[in-house]
């Protein structure tokens, strides 16, 4: 339970929820202007802080959506240091430049809603591709070659990119420009 | 005398055409080994010249590799001989990598940013055995920036089903339908 609140602070999603986080981020993904380039950031240390959040993110849509939470919680537990401290820097990142917790959540639930759609795309394919992911994952020697190993993942859309400051939060206004026009 | 010996002939014949019939009907069964998924292999950029048989790596040494693309959207991947993860050691400085494995073996997949012409170079280790593959990617700016599509996919050996074939299947049902109706 901790780790899962270590990674939602919001709380363990359901399946129902994740259902609604995969219409939001496909209704996000129509929305998003296509002509954006994923800025990357200028720091390369930077860069991979979203690299790895964007890798975890990946790992809990497998986890959920494939019921392989058990292996999701040992990804978590093998590598907790690491990605504590790499969850420190993304919160910085977001204080120093995007305006603080409000920005790096509206991130946060963006780049699950995305992997989430990206999930609903493969179909039944999902479940049978992705969990490769844990072996791959739970294969490296060490915490301290995680962020090489998710730079060569490809799991930051387009449409977030990384430290943009357009990124903050496509989906939710997607959506509310939707609710709004009916 | 001879009409038995005929009769043998015909028989043999007939057997002989029957089991010549029965191996040629024999489902064709896909090569066992690890799936292909299609998400693995659509998308890539329509030019894409890589090396053909992919590239051989030996173990904790460097391995040199060039490719040339379009950057229309698309990926252009080389095939390693390797099945392990992969950790970017050099990142691109005007793309992005997606390491994945597709069947048997690890694909390197480099993706260049849009507008992106020139000479680009990264590295990756593959693991277990620390090979690495340094790459040198040659990128084309494209006259038309329409992402890559099915149409080129990368796929072994897609099976040609050429449309005449398909009318020219399709037809005898329907002339067996009509002298029923009478």
């Amino acid at each position: 339970m901790g780790v899962f609140a270590f990674q939602l602070p919001r709380g363990r999603p359901s399946r129902r929820a994740g259902r609604g986080a995969c219409l939001l981020a496909a209704l996000g993904m129509l929305a998003a202007p296509a002509s954006e380039a994923a800025a990357r950031c200028a720091s390369e240390g930077e860069q991979s802080v979203f690299e790895v959040e964007a890798l975890k993110s990946e790992l809990m849509v497998v986890g959920i959506t494939c019921k392989q939470e058990d292996r999701y919680n040992a990804f978590i537990q093998r590598y907790q240091p690491k990605l504590a401290e790499n969850y420190r820097s993304f919160e910085q990142h977001f204080a120093r430049a995007r305006g603080g917790a409000r920005a790096r959540d509206a991130y946060v639930t963006n780049l699950a809603q995305v992997r989430g759609f990206e999930a609903q795309k493969l179909g039944s394919d999902f479940c049978l591709r992705n969990p490769g992911l844990f072996d791959e994952v739970m294969a490296l020697p060490g915490a301290e070659v995680l962020p090489a190993y998710a730079a060569g993942k490809d799991l930051i859309p387009e449409s977030l990119g990384s430290c943009a400051t357009q990124a903050a939060a496509p989906a939710r206004s997607a959506a509310a420009s939707r609710r709004r026009g009916r | 005398m001879s009409a038995p010996v005929t009769r043998f002939r015909t028989l043999a014949v007939v057997a002989g055409l029957a089991a010549l019939q029965a191996a040629c009907a024999q489902p064709q069964v896909a090569a066992p080994g690890p799936r292909i998924y299609a998400v693995d292999v659509q998308g890539r950029s329509a030019l894409c010249d890589a090396p053909q048989q992919g590239v051989t790596l030996a173990a904790g040494r460097q391995t040199e590799a060039a490719l040339t693309m379009g950057n229309d959207g698309g990926w252009c991947g080389i095939r390693t001989d390797r099945a392990g993860p992969g950790l970017v050691t050099a990142k691109p400085a005007h793309g992005r990598l997606h390491v994945r494995k597709v069947g048997a073996t690890t694909r390197v997949d480099y993706i260049p940013d849009r507008g992106f012409a020139g000479t680009d170079t990264f590295a990756v280790k593959l693991l277990p055995d620390q090979a690495e593959l340094r790459v040198t990617a040659n990128v084309q700016a494209s006259s038309t920036q329409q992402t890559a599509s099915t149409a080129a996919v990368a796929a072994p050996e897609p099976a040609p089903t050429p449309p005449p074939a398909k009318r020219a299947a399709a037809a005898p049902p329907a002339r067996k339908a009509a002298p029923t109706k009478r």
